[in-house]
């Protein structure tokens, strides 16, 4: 069954469970030396982290896995959703050692005509909330559903 | 030399990338599509004989470029980024960007700027933009 357009509208607004998410100096390590980036100090607490850690942390602590993320749009990995773009914005830089909390939520989902078809944009948004209850960073992104058919 | 509309930034270029920091990612962002990690995968959906690199990691080439630019990784304030492509094991790739605007805010001098990564063969895979605080310390030092 197809998912409908009233349903994909309707998923506006839904809320994430959300958690905290901290970047232990361990993890900081890993990431960085995979990503080939840069080392900043020892990695100790309070160095700066790379700024992917806004997408890493928003992601890690949404509270669902990617598989429920599809299924709440009656999609699968077999669908082949794919990532639509990423924007993040730095409040105050994220350290390492720090802990988050996220909360997220959708935020916008269309319904559109492409060359290779119908698809659906699907917009989500997450705050990063610091230790002093600040908000540290927002991460808004978005994934593309095709959709065969409708 | 002055950060000016149209400056140039130092790009980050990849030489190879590594299959194997694939899985290390993987492992850390919980992410099971094996495309990332397991070739017979990726063959069976008819996507090559490679391994596909992670979204995040791709990203993360265009801020290192940025960070090491800036000088730190607190100074990258801002990033928006539209994936348009795919990159694959062993694929060179180069992250490049220019100045498009110079503004204070907050205190801070920003400098708003067009990114984007490359395939070495010219298939385009990230393109968008980013803000970062510069300051006197970059200029005297371009």
């Amino acid at each position: 069954m197809s998912f409908s357009l009233e349903q994909l509208q309707a998923s506006v607004g839904r809320a994430f469970p959300g958690g905290e998410y901290v970047i232990e100096p361990w993890r900081a390590w890993l990431a960085q030396d995979a990503m080939l980036a840069p080392t900043q100090g020892d990695f100790a607490q309070g160095v700066e982290a790379h700024p992917v850690f806004v997408y890493f942390a928003a992601i890690g602590a949404m509270g669902i896995g990617w598989d429920e993320l599809f299924a709440w749009f009656g999609a699968s990995a077999a669908d082949g959703p794919m990532f639509g773009e990423c924007a993040v914005h730095v409040e105050h830089p994220l350290a390492v050692g720090a802990r988050y909390r996220v909360d997220g939520a959708i935020v916008s989902a269309e319904r559109k005509q492409g060359r290779s078809g119908c698809f659906d944009l699907v917009g989500y948004a997450f705050t990063l909330t610091d230790g002093a209850g600040r908000i540290a960073a927002t991460c808004r992104n978005s994934i593309v559903f095709p959709r065969r058919d409708v | 030399m002055p950060i000016e509309v149209g400056t140039p930034i130092p790009p980050f270029e990849v030489a190879a990338v590594s299959a194997e920091k694939m899985k290390t990612m993987s492992a850390l962002m919980h992410d099971s599509n094996p495309i990332h990690f397991d070739v017979q995968s990726v063959r069976a959906l008819g996507m090559g004989d490679r391994t596909i690199n992670q979204g995040p990691s791709n990203m993360a080439y265009v801020i290192n470029m940025l960070a090491i630019w800036a000088g730190s990784y607190g100074r990258v304030r801002d990033f928006r980024l539209r994936f348009i492509g795919n990159v694959f094991a062993d694929d060179a790739l180069r992250a490049s960007g220019t100045v498009t605007a110079l503004r204070r805010e907050g205190g801070h001098r920003l400098a708003d700027c067009e990114v984007r990564l490359d395939r070495a063969d010219g298939a385009k895979v990230l393109l968008g933009s980013a803000t970062v605080i510069v300051d006197d310390a970059m200029e005297a030092a371009a």
